[in-house]
């Protein structure tokens, strides 16, 4: 049976949905959210 | 927005996949985000092929993602070589999983580009010129390190997965 696994925060799921709606503690977001961008520097 | 593209790395019999791999390191066990010091390569034989995926998670508002292409830049040891499946003519369609092993696999048989390649090398569907427009996976990137006999110690590379995003 194949399974999914989140390969930032090694946490394991059966399903693919499973994987997707996790937040990923390493990331900080799940896989279908995008990247935070980079806020400006005030200088 | 934009959509979110990772890579996953397929392994074992039951194909478990890894998603948003660390690292594609090659070695002499199929498993993803591999520590190469653990799993070195026997000069002679080759690494445990890597099927690997670009996987659109949410397409974030755009209508398509496409136009794939790997490559790989920096030099390998010695006479060593690096096959994979990607190929920018007569694509040989969708690479079906099969549980890694260390031998030669049919179609992994081209060389990787060592420079971004002019158009497409990986198809998605089968087709070079396929196109994702909603979340799903790409074709297999099949690719495998051929190391020479009189190979002694390896390097590092970069690898890298390009795609074309539509708004």
């Amino acid at each position: 049976m194949s399974k999914h696994i989140c390969g930032q925060c090694q946490k394991e799921f059966k399903k693919e949905e499973e994987y997707l709606e996790h937040e990923c503690e390493v990331l900080g977001r799940k896989p279908t959210e995008p990247e935070p961008k980079e806020e400006a520097k005030e200088e | 927005m934009a959509a979110t593209v990772e890579i996953c790395e397929s392994n074992g019999a039951g194909e478990t996949v890894t998603h948003n791999i660390s690292n594609t390191n090659m070695g002499s066990t199929d498993a993803a985000n591999l520590t190469t010091t653990s799993y070195p390569i026997t000069p002679g034989t080759r690494s445990y092929i890597k099927y690997q995926r670009f996987h659109v998670t949410a397409m974030g508002g755009s209508s398509s993602v496409k136009n794939l292409k790997v490559w790989r830049s920096g030099a390998l040891s010695g006479l060593d070589s690096h096959v994979t499946n990607a190929r920018t003519s007569s694509y040989g369609g969708a690479l079906t999983y099969a549980t890694p092993v260390d031998t030669a696999v049919t179609g992994v048989d081209q060389t990787m580009p060592t420079s971004e390649p002019s158009s497409a090398n990986l198809g998605i569907g089968g087709s070079l010129t396929g196109e994702l427009t909603s979340a799903g996976y790409s074709d297999y990137l099949g690719h495998q390190l051929v190391v020479d006999s009189g190979t002694t110690a390896g390097t590092t590379a970069t690898m890298y997965y390009k795609y074309s995003e539509v708004a």
